[in-house]
């Protein structure tokens, strides 16, 4: 299944200069490692691999994962994931 | 009566619309003659229909009622440094009658590349009492209380006490989980904001709803560094922050309840989503 990911222009880098790539997997968690693998720069920064949990905000088709079934939710053919980076600074 | 009547008020016209005003030298006099307060004396004013002068621009915008409720309302900035200093200038310009100030820092150097009150003659000056000076020095009616302490799980119910929002001006996650909580337990609306390189975001949390803070940010930790903050970025974020707490002052419906706007400073795209209870399933 391919999916497009979306990061914002400030994360641009992540994805080697590119807003949007695609990826392959059967879950958000599945197509997530497999972005991360296509763009390394992305590893360590999207996955928080001990907690099992994410690093960053992810949306499926606009819906916030963490209110769906997180990493495990299953994704389609076409589907868009988002990533929002958690802004801190005041 | 603690108030300029429309008898003595001045006509002026404002995008098309007939607008009575009273002058500050009118508001300053009626106050000293009944011993109200000037705010006092401007809420009651504009419970008669009669508009501060300064506010007049204003009135297109917001009804004389509205204005009141503004003007009679407490508003607590977190943190008075990036987005804290243009959160107290953008609600003090507005006409937010009461403002509490929070911030136990001084400034210094690396501050002046995006701190609102931070000038080279301000270093090493507590920035609660130069962002309750400035903003007192907007309208004669603006009531700033500066409060120099940094914001704990501890203090933050005392410090916040008396607010009718909190507006999240911080720029640390821990603070800001310790503020949201004990705007919560007051019962006040919490307007999140947060800075990120050229992007920001704002999410609304209103004291009744399931979801906070914690859909924000899944572990309440701080990044190891400080991170890269411009000025327009914390510009554009507080003053998205502060039209919801205007909105929400003046008796409307948030915009963003529940949700996350998020601005990108690079494409000029604003995103916004829905956020989740943290951890829910469906």
């Amino acid at each position: 299944m391919t999916i497009t990911a979306r990061v914002p222009g400030s994360l641009k880098a992540w994805l080697d200069g590119a807003c949007e790539a695609d990826c392959q997997g059967r879950t958000v968690g599945e197509c997530l490692a497999d972005l991360s693998r296509l763009h390394p720069r992305l590893q360590g920064r999207v996955l928080d691999e001990e907690r099992g949990m994410p690093k960053v905000l992810v949306f499926l088709n606009g819906d916030n994962v963490m209110g769906m079934g997180g990493l495990d939710t299953p994704v389609n053919d076409g589907d868009e994931i988002a990533l929002i980076p958690l802004a801190a600074g005041g | 009566m603690g108030a300029v009547s429309p008898r003595e008020a001045r006509m002026v016209r404002v995008q098309g619309e007939e607008v009575l005003t009273a002058s500050l030298t009118q508001l300053r006099s009626r106050a000293r003659e009944t011993g109200k307060t000037v705010r006092e004396t401007a809420v009651g004013s504009l419970n008669l229909g009669v508009w501060p002068v300064s506010l007049s621009r204003n009135a297109p915008l917001f009804t004389a009622p509205e204005q009141a409720r503004l003007l009679s309302a407490r508003a607590a900035v977190a943190g008075c440094g990036g987005l804290g200093g243009f959160l107290a200038s953008l609600l003090a310009r507005a006409g937010v009658g009461a403002l509490t100030l929070v911030d136990g820092d001084v400034f210094d150097e690396g501050n002046l590349n995006r701190q609102a009150f931070c000038f080279r003659d301000s270093l090493g000056r507590e920035k609660a009492l130069e962002a309750a000076r400035a903003c007192q020095a907007v309208h004669p009616f603006t009531e700033a209380a500066a409060v120099r302490t940094v914001l704990t799980p501890d203090n933050a119910l005392d410090v916040l006490k008396g607010a009718d929002i909190v507006l999240d001006g911080l720029d640390s996650v821990p603070a800001r989980f310790a503020v949201h909580r004990a705007a919560r337990e007051l019962g006040a609306p919490f307007i999140h904001g947060a800075v990120l390189g050229w992007s920001g975001q704002t999410a609304t949390f209103l004291p009744g709803s399931s979801i906070g803070l914690d859909a924000v940010y899944p572990v309440p930790e701080d990044a190891p560094d400080p991170p890269g903050v411009l000025a327009p970025a914390v510009a554009v974020v507080a003053a998205l922050q502060c039209q919801e707490a205007l909105r929400i002052l003046a008796g409307r419906p948030a915009a963003n309840a529940d949700r996350l706007v998020f601005f990108d400073g690079e494409s000029h795209t604003l995103h916004r989503m829905e956020l989740a209870p943290a951890g829910a399933r469906s």
